[in-house]
This record gives structure tokens, sequence and C-alpha cells, in this order.
């Protein structure tokens, strides 16, 4: 009944994640081998008041209940293509094969393309892998002109377990690597998937609040151990 | 509709803040990239770059704030003025000029006062740096007497300075208010009294003012009604010819929730020991002001909203936000007189695609109103109605 972390989270084979880049090298899974150097850091940056996590991060159980359905979740991003298409009506569709002949348009598959390689902090696999980002939970909204105006991604994430304390920590992660890769048109909101963590609110408020994150950016240690997750991106 | 008349390139990061002086044409950055500037605001001779404070903080300097004049100073001497910035690396600097060396005599210095005070000749000098904070400092605010300087923290706390306005030589801690639950995003006195409040990432404002029977502070509101973290507020001027009453005092916020609300103080003060029934004894006496939301101002913002400034010379509202837009209100008589408030104009991409983080109404040099903002994209951008 007290497992200190998620030990057993389950993985998605990187073949099977949806992609627009090659599958080829994207992760080295190499083991747990770093793990115990990784986690003095971690230990470190979770003690900054800055995260302020009002949970331990021992005593976490892996809640069977609240583990992602992978299988389901892998099967619904085989089918995204479909469901997109669902979402919009012949006219649009037209519009966007027309446009899908310039460039550059920044998509949903983009954004996950850009997140997925993120390392999780305390496994050595990637975001993508854990299902802690999926293509179905990012939103992009552009302005009227879909490259020069105001636009607007929502990414909902969800932790491994209701109670994960990295859950700021990766979403922090995730604004750093999209602020860093996006125009400055773009308005980004990470949130807890709904039901997936017991202090959803606490997290959304802190990942969504500009000077608290303009502040996080500026501590050493944890810009370190954004590097580290980072370091797996394309 | 606001027009652009002068864009500023004035930080290679964000710019957090300005601050305009209330008697002389200066104007106050504070940046992301550790440095504060200070520009004249002269129309005629371009707005120039008077000073650049760097090399102090370690962090991101998050707020700045000019001292006020002391009462009653233009005819009798130099009245300095200084500048207070709160650093996210939890100080303050307060930086002034030396007495300006001149070849003329002390009358004629005194007539030129304005422009002599306000030149890029005079040397910006750090004159004191102030600890205390336990963590990021988020705004700072001068009292309307310069003697009293408030800060405020991620700490929870909101600091008030005491310090002599003619010399600023030491800057006393006089009280430690911790009555918010979370990160405290801004402080602001009162134009006129020593009134003080506070907004914060617990969704509240409140109140603070000295007790009656002993020095201490105590908080005497707290107003309720926003729906996510309140990023700003700002006392109406109560002497003000556009003002609703000069009895009455009034407040607007600018909060996450999209929203800017208007709060007014709608009795005298109740004094809390006329209630003595279910107030224990052992409370202190102080006056609890009584509040009520007045209004909440026309929707225009589509993402949180970050200043809001409130025109002692026109009665109009400005607030700009994370959707890069300047909206301007004013408050009209309807039927039955009956006051409510309209959007006036709005300026879409203010910044172009970047966020607003402040906004201010200021009088350049001419005397004229100008509107001046602060965005991400390191410019601020000054604006005529």
């Amino acid at each position: 009944m007290s497992d200190p972390i998620n030990a057993n989270p389950t993985i998605i084979d990187v073949a099977n994640l949806p992609t627009r880049i090659g599958n080829n090298g994207a992760n080295s899974v190499d083991g747990y081998g770093k793990k115990s150097k990784q986690d003095e850091l971690l230990e470190k940056v979770l003690s900054l008041s800055l995260l302020t996590p009002e949970f331990s991060r021992t005593s976490s159980l892996p809640d069977a209940s609240t583990v992602p359905d992978l299988v389901s979740d892998v099967e619904m991003e085989s089918s995204t293509d479909d469901e997109l298409v669902d979402e919009i009506d012949e006219e649009s569709l037209l519009q966007q094969a027309a446009e899908a002949e310039e460039e550059d348009l920044i998509d949903e598959q983009e954004i996950f393309d850009l997140i997925a390689t993120i390392s999780d902090p305390e496994h050595p696999l990637t975001l993508a892998q854990l299902a802690v980002v999926n293509l179905h939970d990012i939103k992009v909204t552009h302005g009227a002109n879909k490259y020069t105006d105001i636009s607007e991604v929502l990414i909902r994430i969800t932790p491994t377990i209701t109670h994960c304390s990295l859950a700021t920590l990766i979403g922090l992660g995730i604004r750093v690597r999209l602020e860093r890769s996006l125009p400055p048109r773009f308005r980004i909101r990470i949130l807890i998937k709904e039901g997936t963590h017991q202090s959803e609110n606490q997290v959304n408020k802190q990942l969504n609040d500009k000077e608290r994150v303009a502040a996080a950016c500026e501590n050493d240690q944890l810009l370190s151990v954004i590097s580290q997750m980072l370091s797996s991106c394309k | 509709m606001v027009q652009l008349i002068k864009s500023i390139k004035a930080h290679s990061d964000k710019a957090w803040s300005v601050s305009a002086h209330k008697t002389l044409p200066l104007l106050a950055t504070a940046s992301t990239d550790k440095t504060s500037k200070i520009y004249k605001l002269s129309a005629l001779q371009n707005f120039p770059q008077v000073s650049e404070l760097e090399d102090t903080h370690k962090r991101s300097i998050r707020s700045v704030a000019f001292k006020p004049p002391l009462p009653g100073a233009e005819s009798n001497f130099l009245d300095l003025p200084a500048l207070a910035a709160g650093s996210f690396d939890s100080t303050i600097s307060v930086w002034g000029i030396d007495e300006p060396e001149t070849e003329i005599d002390d009358e004629e210095v005194l007539a030129n006062a304005t422009e002599i005070l306000s030149s890029p000749n005079n040397e910006w000098n750090l004159m004191a740096i102030i600890e205390g904070h336990e963590n990021e400092i988020k705004a700072v605010d001068w009292n309307h007497t310069g003697s009293l300087l408030a800060s405020c923290s991620r700490d929870k706390t909101v600091w008030i300075w005491e310090t002599d306005p003619e010399t600023l030589e030491e800057f006393e801690c006089i009280s430690v208010l911790n009555d918010h639950q979370h990160d405290i995003k801004h402080v602001t006195w009162h134009p006129h009294q020593n009134l003080l409040a506070s907004s914060s990432y617990d969704d509240t404002i409140r109140l603070y003012k000295q007790d009656i029977d002993d020095d201490d502070w105590s908080c005497v509101g707290v107003l309720n009604g926003h729906e996510g973290t309140v990023w700003c507020s700002q006392f109406e001027d109560n002497k003000s010819v556009h003002a609703a009453s000069s009895n009455k005092i009034r407040l607007v916020s600018a909060s996450d929730d999209l929203t800017v609300r208007i709060w007014s103080s709608v009795s005298d003060e109740v004094e809390r020991d006329s209630n003595a029934e279910y107030i224990p004894s052992s409370i202190k006496h102080t006056s609890e002001m009584v509040w009520e939301q007045e209004s909440v101002l026309p929707a225009a913002h589509k993402y949180p909203v970050y200043s809001v400034s409130w025109s002692s010379k026109t009665g109009k509202i400005a607030s700009v936000g994370s959707d890069g837009k300047i909206v301007i209100y004013k408050e009209i008589k309807g039927d039955n007189d009956e006051r409510k408030w309209v959007i006036d104009s709005q300026k879409e991409s203010a910044h172009g695609v970047h966020e607003i983080n402040s906004v201010i109404w200021a009088s350049l040099d001419d005397d004229s109103e100008v509107l001046i903002t602060a965005g991400d994209d390191g410019h601020v951008n000054i604006w005529k109605e």
C-alpha cells in the first residue's frame, strides 16, 4: 500500500504514437540507472516553495481506477484523423485542404510532436509514452488570420496518478517547451484533465499564472530539471 | 480612440510595470531584463531616455513607483524625485538624484525646477536596498506624502515601511500584514489618505488602515467577488471633478476572471465596538469599512486583465491584459440620473500579438494627458486620445 512512486506505469509503444515526424530513435529507454541522481535533484526542486506541493510524493499508490485506460487511448489516437474530420464541415475541410498546401499552419499534431518527446521527470520515458499528453487532448484555436492573429493552444494533461506531485513540474516543462518553440501570438493554456488529479484547480491556477511561471523560470535548479526533461526533444 | 504617438523599445525582455511622476514629466519602467529605465515625458523632445538603472537586482524587476512630491515644495526648495523598484530577488531598491549643480542662482533654479529635475544630465544613484520579504516582490507603492512605502510578495505578506520623505535615509518596517491566504500581486495607496489596498492570488482585495487607538495597521475590509486572481486595483481620486462624490471611496480592480469591477465604500466608518454584542473584547478597537461591489464594467477582455488605471483628469478607466487590447470606459448619466459605465473606445493589438502588463494615465510636459502601456515585447507605448 505504500509504493513511493508510480513505479509501474503503463507504457505506450513509441511506434503506436501519432506523429508527423519519424519515430526512430525518439527515445532511448535506458533503464532506471540514472534515477537516484535525478531523484535527488527532484527532491530539491519539489522542496521549492514555488511548486507548493500540498501533497507528499511519498505514500503514493497507483490507483487502478485513475490510470488512464491506455488501450482505448491508443484506439482513439489511431482514429484521430476521423475524429478531426467529424468536427468540421465540408467547406472548412476544403479550405483546410487548400491550406495544407501552404506551409506551417500550427495544428494539434504539431503541438503534440513538440511536447510528446519531453521526458517524464521520474521515468526514463516520454510524456507521450506515459499518455500524460494525448493528441485528442490538444486543441488549437486560431485567430481570424491563422498566421498573424492571437491564437490559443489548450492542452489537457493526464497525470499518471491522481496525487502526482510532479504534475506542476510536468505542466511547467510543457509550457517552457511551447513558449520557446511557438511564435508569441500563441496563448498557452495547460489544464489537468478533469478528474485526474486531486488538486486539479490548484495546479491549474499555478500553471496558468504568468507571473509565477516567469518567476519559476528564473530558478536555476528548476530550470536544470526542465532542461533535462526537454533534452529528449527533437 | 487612442492614437499611438510613440513606441519605445525600452527593454530586451518583458516590460512589467510603468510609473509616472506626479508633477515632473518622468516615466519609469521595470523589466525581466533586470533593469529599469527613466524617460522624459516630452513629445517635443521625442521622449529621451534620462537614465538606466542597472547592476542592482539579480532577478526581474516587477514593479516601479515614483515617490510623490513633498507638500508645498514647488516654491520653497528643490524637491528631488525618487523611485522605488521591487524585484523577484525579494529586495526593493530606492533611487534618486543629487541636487543638480548649476551656474544659475537659487531663484532661477526654482523657476526652472521641472526642466532641471527631468534632465538627462542628472545621475540617478542607488540610495537604499530594502530587504525583508522572503521571496518575490510583486508590487511597491508610496502613500500620498511619501512617508510610507508598501510592498507585497509571494510570501503572502504586505509590509509597510516608514521613512523620512525628504532624506529617504532609513526605511523602518512598521507593519507586516499577513491577512491574505496566497501570493499578493499588487498594492496601491489612496491618493489622499492612508488607506491601502492589496490584490491577491486568493481572489480577494483587502483594505488596511491604521488603528484609531494605537498606531498598528489592520485589515479593515475584504472585497469578495472576483472569481480569479486579482491582478491590480486603483482608487478613484475623490477630489477629481469627475468623482462620484468626494465622500465616497471607490476602487477599480482587474482580474484573471476577465472582469473589471468597481467597489465603493457605502457608508462612513462603523465603529467596531458599537456592535459589542458579537465582537469579542479581545479584538482591538479598529474601524471596519463597509464596502460593496458597485458594478462590473462591460465585458471586453478575452483573456486575463492585468492592469487598470483611473484617470483623475477625465474620470475614465483604462484596462489592459493578455489579449493585447486597451479598453477605455467612461461613466455616463443615464435616465433617472443614474450613473453607468460604458465602453468609450477599444484598441486591439496595442503591442502587436503580445500581452500588455501595465497601463497608466500620465501627463506630458505640456500638461496633456496620455495613456502609457508596457508589454511582453519590451516596448513602452504612449497613446493620446
